[in-house]
């Protein structure tokens, strides 16, 4: 064991990008430990693809940044024997045959296992002469991720992997990626749109906006933070003096409020509590993005 | 070059891992390449030879029938008419003065080599298009990110191509073209044989080997040296157009010749555009062009010391070989142009941001 291990997977501090007119990147510092699955969410343009491309050592940025311990900028040919990534759905040459992508993907990576891609793939439909031209979006990221899956990576960087897929495909995307691959040597990085597809798998969620990450917590927390009370019309304006971050009327008078740091037993008295989703803090975080 | 071998011990591993393997990077980024342009590469130079072959088969078809469609089966020997039916073919060779021989040797070798030389023209086209779009499909389809994912570094994938366009690939069409010599052989065994001649005295015991072997695939040194200028500028302009690279590899040189061509007319440079056209332009654009290397000769002391004997195209130090090149600055200073340029390009893609 290295000594990487006793330290976090990811160590980010202070990064920064701009692009042309616009800072993708605002001194946005993070820290992911092994064994974790963590959700990296946000809204269009926040900075989510540019935080995963820096990790991989794609482009250029300035801050301190360690994954596995190499930087990501100057160490990358080593780094990638150790981390592995779907940049996106159909990246892979159209051209490529299963049988092909397979022997090369055995024949350049030492972590590779070809009899668990094999495995992987006589559950679907995919024959070895076939060509990725020849197969549909749902096929081919059951490939994609047949060969990421048998390649025994300690980072797996997942950015927007079910972008176009059916519900099928992505349930079973997710099912795949539990029940195959992870374990607690491995950290996974996801990021997507589809946030209440995701948010049961995660250990860990990261909100960013504008380049910044605006909350970093393990799931337990979030349950334990955040609160959602359905409040009734007259007990409104008592609620509201407990400072929610968020409101929103539903009919009949009633009202969703979003309270942080509130404990569930103080608000019980306003109305019905529960934990509220990922899908309605991240609405709630995010109010004013487009604005 | 393909050394890049991960020994079972080479990195630390996690617990429960299962799985470490050798692996031969180079070899197989060389591969790759030839999976993905195994049309162009080897099917294309295939077909070429199989057409000009059988347009040979035609072509000799034709004349047979024509021969036979008019009676006139007759030779014109040393002014006598002898009709091609009596011709005793053995003896005339044995009758053969050696300077006729020599003829007869040279010319049935240049037939045979030239017979081998359309697998090698359509290698020219599709090398052109190979290093164009090497840098640049792979973007455009978003697969570079694919092969960016796998431990594999941006200097040995660039060069993978580099290779594969500049060795592999020569070697291959040549391969096809000897391939193609082989059955242009066949071909005229079989019509010497409908008019009676024995093709083995005829034809095959005049071939030399060696010789053919030599030109078939004794330009492919220079070529790689010579062929670097333009393999580099067309890598580059593949890792850097943000789209129409062929647009930008054209018209980047030839607009800068015609910006100097019209600053000569203006009398602004003196004479520099002839020069800067035969120097810059072409060897940026047709210098992977097989045979190229020919022009590398124009304005040098060779030609005067040409005999006119097949070996001043043949030899070591022949046209073909290119052997004096070596001697020359410009092909030097084009193959280190070349390489910064293909350094420059293997950067472009490490660091290219795809969006």
């Amino acid at each position: 064991m290295n000594a990487t291990d006793s330290l976090h997977v990811v160590d980010a501090r202070n990064l920064r990008k701009a692009y042309k007119n616009k800072l993708a990147l605002d001194d946005a510092s993070f820290r992911i430990d092994a064994g974790r699955i963590v959700g990296l969410i946000g809204p269009n343009g926040a900075g989510k693809t540019t935080a995963l491309k820096a990790m991989l050592g794609l482009i250029p940025f300035d801050g301190e940044l360690s994954v596995l311990g190499r930087d990501p900028r100057t160490q990358r040919d080593d780094l990638m024997k150790d981390v592995c990534f779907i940049a996106d759905v159909a990246v892979l040459p159209r051209w490529i045959r299963v049988s092909e992508a397979i022997d090369f993907v055995a024949g350049v990576h030492p972590r590779f296992d070809r009899a668990k891609c094999e495995r992987f793939l006589a559950n679907t439909q995919l024959k070895p002469r076939q060509r990725v031209r020849e197969m549909s979006k749902g096929m081919i990221v059951q490939l994609h991720l047949a060969l990421v899956m048998a390649i025994d990576a300690r980072l797996l960087v997942l950015d927007e992997p079910t972008l176009g897929l059916d519900i099928l495909y992505r349930k079973q995307f997710y099912q795949r990626l539990l029940e195959d691959y992870f374990d607690e040597q491995k950290t996974i990085v996801i990021t997507t749109h589809q946030v209440e597809e995701i948010e049961h798998i995660l250990t860990d969620v990261m909100f960013i906006r504008d380049g910044k990450v605006v909350l970093d917590a393990p799931m337990e927390d979030v349950g334990e933070r955040f609160t959602e009370v359905l409040v009734n019309a007259d007990q409104a304006d008592a609620a509201r003096a407990l400072g929610p971050i968020d409101e929103r009327a539903l009919p009949f008078g009633k009202t969703v409020m979003l309270f942080d740091g509130v404990s569930q037993a103080a608000l019980a008295s306003y109305g019905e509590t529960r934990t509220p989703g990922l899908a309605d803090l991240f609405v709630a975080t995010m109010k004013g993005t487009y604005a | 070059m393909n050394a890049v071998v991960d020994t079972p011990t080479a990195a630390p591993r996690p617990a429960g891992a299962s799985h470490v393997h050798p692996t031969h990077r180079f070899r197989w980024l060389l591969r790759r390449e030839f999976w993905e342009h195994k049309g162009g590469f080897f099917w294309a130079p295939l077909v070429a030879g199989g057409i000009s072959l059988l347009l040979t088969l035609i072509g000799g078809g034709t004349g047979q029938v024509m021969f036979s469609r008019h009676g006139a089966k007759i030779i014109n020997i040393d002014g006598q008419q002898v009709p091609l039916s009596d011709m005793d073919w053995g003896a005339m060779l044995s009758k053969a003065s050696p300077d006729d021989l020599r003829q007869l040797h040279d010319a049935l070798n240049w037939m045979t080599l030239m017979a081998g030389t359309w697998p090698v023209i359509v290698f020219g086209f599709v090398v052109f298009f190979y290093f164009l779009g090497s840098l640049y499909d792979e973007r455009k389809d978003r697969s570079v990110l694919f092969w960016k994912s796998l431990p594999l570094s941006d200097r040995d994938t660039v060069l993978s191509k580099l290779v594969t366009g500049l060795v592999a690939a020569p070697l291959i069409a040549t391969a096809l073209g000897l391939a193609t010599m082989f059955g242009f052989g066949l071909l005229a065994s079989l019509f010497m044989v409908i008019n009676g001649a024995n093709p083995f005295t005829l034809y095959w015991a005049q071939l030399d080997p060696l010789m053919l072997l030599g030109a078939t695939f004794g330009w492919i040194p220079v070529y790689v040296l010579w062929a670097l200028p333009t393999a580099g500028w067309l890598m580059l302009c593949s890792a850097w157009a943000k789209s129409k690279p062929f647009l930008w590899a054209i018209a980047i040189p030839v607009v800068s010749g015609l910006l100097v061509s019209w600053f000569d007319l203006m009398g602004a440079f003196s004479e520099s555009s002839a020069w800067f056209w035969e120097n810059v332009v072409v060897r940026a654009l047709a210098s992977a062009w097989p045979g190229s290397h020919l022009l590398g000769y124009v304005g040098t002391d060779y030609f005067d010391r040409l005999d006119d004997s097949p070996n001043a195209l043949l030899g070591l130090d022949g046209m073909l070989a290119g052997g004096h090149l070596l001697a020359t600055p410009s092909l030097w200073i084009g193959a280190i142009v070349g390489v910064a340029m293909i350094l420059a390009s293997i950067r472009l893609r490490r660091w290219r941001d795809e969006g």
